[in-house]
């Protein structure tokens, strides 16, 4: 339970309650890790039936992360080490074997 | 652990392609084992000629997935370069070190990592955006204090378009460098929470809270370009649906 900045517990206050929107967004991070214990995750799974705002939340923040790693994983792919770049690094080498 | 991106030879490569048998899968382990046990006894041979060969032959079957690391940690291609540089210089440095506990990819990995936050630390820092207006608020009850919007189903096929990958990718260089770090490091080169905070010298809680604070704050960044506006004014719709 450390996603959260206030270590709330994803808790409702009283049985049969749910939790707030913000005890469910300060966890998503460990709700999308499947990091939660069966428990919490019940209360989170609970609060998503009913609140389709969170719901959205929830989406949206899966998204980014796909968007975020698609872009930063095909610009990796497509990175090229450029002959030049190799010849400094080559270069660079010799005083230190001079050493 | 690290999970390194590009096309080196490497058994920490991404997860594209088809599975192959598990016999393969552990030859070919072992041939890279071996590729690099040799390689690696070369550069810590004192033989000049042959450790010329080797550095060689190191630059040129990593140089590009190291590359790749920098570039990501880094938004210009020209500090990229150095921090390439440098680390190769420092690779070559204490090879020696190498006991080959780990994989060869992966201790250079952390090099780069390393070289690539030094770089950023020394830089002077742009007026970074502070995360708090990036962060949903709430009312006092807990509720949001706007609603969520639904985005669109179709975001990843929509990063075709050269303009919204230019766009994500400004989006996350206009995070906070601590937070992009952390976003980087776990999403994208999936290092685990505790390697993360080794080589960021913070708490593992520290991390997973910058990690989800950066994962947040870069959706709020992406928000205003793909929200589904035909959902959002639909109170049938059930919401969150796709991709």
């Amino acid at each position: 339970m450390t996603n959260s900045p206030d270590n709330n517990d994803p808790t409702p206050s009283e049985p049969g309650e749910f939790i707030t929107c913000r005890q469910l967004i300060d966890f998503l991070g460990d709700y999308v890790e499947g990091e939660l214990p069966p428990p919490d995750r019940h209360e989170l799974d609970r609060h998503l039936a009913v609140c389709p705002s969170c719901v959205a939340y929830l989406d949206s923040y899966v998204k980014t992360q796909k968007l975020g790693r698609a872009v930063l994983r095909d610009e990796a792919g497509a990175t090229q080490v450029p002959e030049d770049l190799v010849r400094r690094i080559l270069l660079a080498r010799r005083p230190a074997v001079a050493r | 652990m690290v999970r390194a991106a590009g096309s080196a030879p490497s058994a920490a490569s991404g997860p594209a392609g088809p599975a192959a048998p598990a016999s393969e899968d552990s030859a070919r382990e072992a041939q890279l084992r071996a590729e690099e046990a040799e390689l690696v006894a070369a550069l810590q041979s004192r033989d000049v000629k042959k450790d010329a060969q080797a550095y060689e032959r190191l630059v040129r079957t990593y140089g590009q997935p190291l590359l790749a690391v920098a570039r990501q940690l880094l938004s210009c291609d020209a500090d990229a370069h150095d921090v390439l540089q440098e680390a190769f210089l420092s690779i070559f440095l204490h090879i020696g070190s190498f006991a080959g506990d780990a994989r060869l990819l992966t201790w250079m990995h952390r090099i780069v990592v390393n070289a690539a936050l030094m770089r950023l630390r020394t830089q002077r820092r742009k007026a970074e955006q502070p995360i708090d207006e990036l962060l949903p608020s709430y009312l006092e009850d807990g509720h949001q204090v706007h609603d969520t919007l639904p985005w669109r189903a179709t975001v990843s096929s929509e990063l075709e378009d050269l303009q919204t990958r230019a766009l994500v990718r400004g989006a996350i260089d206009r995070l906070p460098l601590s937070y992009r770090t952390v976003l980087v490091l776990r999403d994208i080169q999936e290092l685990d929470t505790e390697e993360t905070a080794k080589i960021m010298g913070l708490t593992q809680g520290a991390v997973k809270v910058r990690l989800h604070r950066a994962r947040q704050a870069l959706r709020t960044l992406l928000e205003p370009h793909f929200i589904d506006l035909e959902l959002a004014h639909d109170p049938k719709v059930v919401l969150g649906k796709g991709d």
